[in-house]
């Protein structure tokens, strides 16, 4: 296949360029492609020695690389210590490790995620039936999402009602009609 | 001189038992509800402030809806009582140590709520046999009392909200206690307890959760509180353990079809320990006791009846051997009063020769 751009050299890769206000993928040359996308140059400090240069030119895009795994790492591992603690009671996902307790309703909540899995394991059906107060009254917090996604219901924010939906879904709760917002 | 052969003729009669009576190896059920309190926090968590203000809130609650309850905070027990109430199942022993606790106790002893133990509330009703449907509307009653003036944490997902997820949904462990001694004798208890885990029931001790099997004695309770009505557990426990008395009494019946001696020596070994030794330690007597029921229930035992039997497996208890002497007993005196109070009580007590 011949480039699509100068038509006289055989087309190596494919680029993608805006024509008339519509992107295109064009198959070209590798001149062309470099003509129509020229490598980003790195901005270096004049004042260093000409050999530093060269050698930060050539190790630098390696160095990035290195210094951003190294982060996304580091951000990983810092995510996964990271220790949840309940806003009620101040229990920790580790102190409820050591004593298979929680300390409060609101540690349904703050640990949803490691309970639910728990919860599957230990219970077979993971959905309760069976009987109910005679008025269940909903947490603080759930209130409060309850309340937030009425307002966004009002206003018409369909991605936050959706998200607002959810979580109220995953902590128990009904969230009402799912309809969409018209 | 005397004709031993003879005398073995005679003794090698079978045994005239003409009935095994199923419940004899009964010996209670109850039901029991966690349910804990919304925005207070949970018992393990709570500063002894927060812990007593949730005890004073419940029980002044039960002080306003049922008269017919006695009403005690766990601090105003001395140690010997706190004893007596663990020892008659009317307490959990984590709840003997707290000292925020507290206990409403209904007049017949047929419902008990435990305050501040694991969870806010533990709301027990008890019943004879296996009347666990009597048990559960004990408890179920009190606990819609108490629905009238207090929030419970609870979501329509996951159910009444409890400190161990364990207990979550229902909040509800149904128990039934059997004494399982035939099949312990033949040696197919093992087999049964393993049969009875696989179908998700919990096989406890004769004081529930983390106590060893003593005297042949177990509980039996479902494992499972979420996504299972409280009426299905209850008949699903039922169902089962009703096939669990029905393979004790078929061990019971072999036993004494195919070794009729061996029981007769065996009760006679016990009644006579209990009739004479000077010294009993409370876990040999309860063993002692539990071959005495089997003994006495199937009639091969004279002068005693199964609750009396029963009757002594409590009063042997330290607790109650040191609220008989009125005085705090060291272990070794409590072992010379305990074969005293035995060795008195079951002084007319006989084993049939056939």
């Amino acid at each position: 296949m011949k480039c699509e751009i100068c038509h006289t050299q055989n087309a190596q890769r494919a680029i993608r360029k805006r024509v008339n206000n519509e992107e295109q993928e064009l198959y070209v040359c590798d001149s062309c492609a470099q003509a129509q996308h020229p490598p980003q140059k790195i901005a270096v400090p004049e004042e260093l020695p000409q050999g530093v240069m060269d050698a930060i030119k050539e190790t630098l895009p390696e160095i990035m690389g290195m210094i951003l795994g190294a982060t996304v790492e580091f951000s990983g591992r810092l995510h996964a210590v990271k220790d949840p603690v309940c806003p009620i009671c101040g229990l920790s996902r580790s102190d409820y490790k050591k004593a298979a307790r929680l300390g409060c309703a609101q540690c349904y909540e703050t640990f949803v995620k490691d309970l639910d899995n728990l919860v599957d394991d230990m219970h077979c059906i993971p959905r309760h039936t069976g009987k109910a107060p005679k008025h269940p009254k909903p947490s603080q917090h759930v209130s409060l999402l309850m309340q937030n996604l009425r307002t966004a219901k009002q206003e018409q924010r369909q991605a936050d009602a959706d998200e607002l939906s959810a979580r109220i879904l995953q902590l128990g709760w009904d969230p009402g009609p799912t309809e969409e917002i018209v | 001189m005397t004709d031993l052969g003879a005398i073995i003729r005679k003794r090698s009669k079978r045994l005239k038992v003409t009935r095994i009576p199923a419940e004899d190896v009964l010996m209670g059920c109850r039901v029991r509800l966690a349910r804990n309190v919304q925005s207070h926090v949970f018992p393990d968590r709570a500063t002894p402030g927060q812990a007593t203000a949730v005890l004073n809130k419940i029980m002044a609650v039960i002080a306003d809806t049922h008269q017919k309850t006695l009403l005690a905070a766990i601090k105003d027990f001395n140690e010997q009582e706190r004893l007596n109430l663990f020892e008659e199942h009317l307490i959990s022993k984590e709840l003997m140590t707290r000292e925020t606790g507290g206990i409403a106790i209904s007049i017949d002893k047929a419902m008990v709520v435990m305050v501040n133990e694991e969870d806010h509330l533990r709301i027990q009703g008890f019943a004879k046999g296996m009347d666990i449907e009597s048990a559960w509307r004990q408890a179920d009653a009190m606990d819609s009392l108490l629905d009238e003036k207090l929030s419970y944490a609870w979501t329509p997902r996951l159910g009444y909200l409890t400190a161990c997820p364990s207990n979550l949904g229902t909040g509800m462990r149904a128990s039934i206690m059997l004494h399982l001694m035939g099949l312990r004798m033949t040696g197919e208890l093992e087999a049964v307890i393993r049969g009875l885990e696989r179908m998700r029931l919990l096989v406890r001790g004769l004081y529930g959760e983390g106590s060893e099997s003593a005297g042949h004695i177990y509980q039996i309770s479902n494992m499972e509180t979420l996504g299972m009505n409280e009426q299905a557990i209850l008949a699903r426990m039922k169902r089962i353990c009703e096939e669990v008395v029905r393979q004790e009494c078929n061990a019971r019946a072999r036993i004494i079809q195919n070794s009729p001696r061996i029981v007769q020596d065996f009760f006679i070994r016990s009644l006579s320990l209990l009739q004479h030794v000077l010294m009993m330690p409370s876990e040999e007597a309860i063993e002692l006791l539990s071959a005495l029921r089997f003994g006495v229930s199937i009639g091969l035992v004279t002068d005693l009846t199964v609750q009396d039997v029963d009757e002594l497996m409590l009063k042997i208890q330290p607790g109650h051997l040191m609220r008989e002497c009125n005085e705090l007993l060291p272990p070794d005196k409590r072992d010379e009063f305990r074969a005293l109070l035995l060795n008195l009580r079951l002084a007319k007590a006989l084993v049939k020769a056939t």
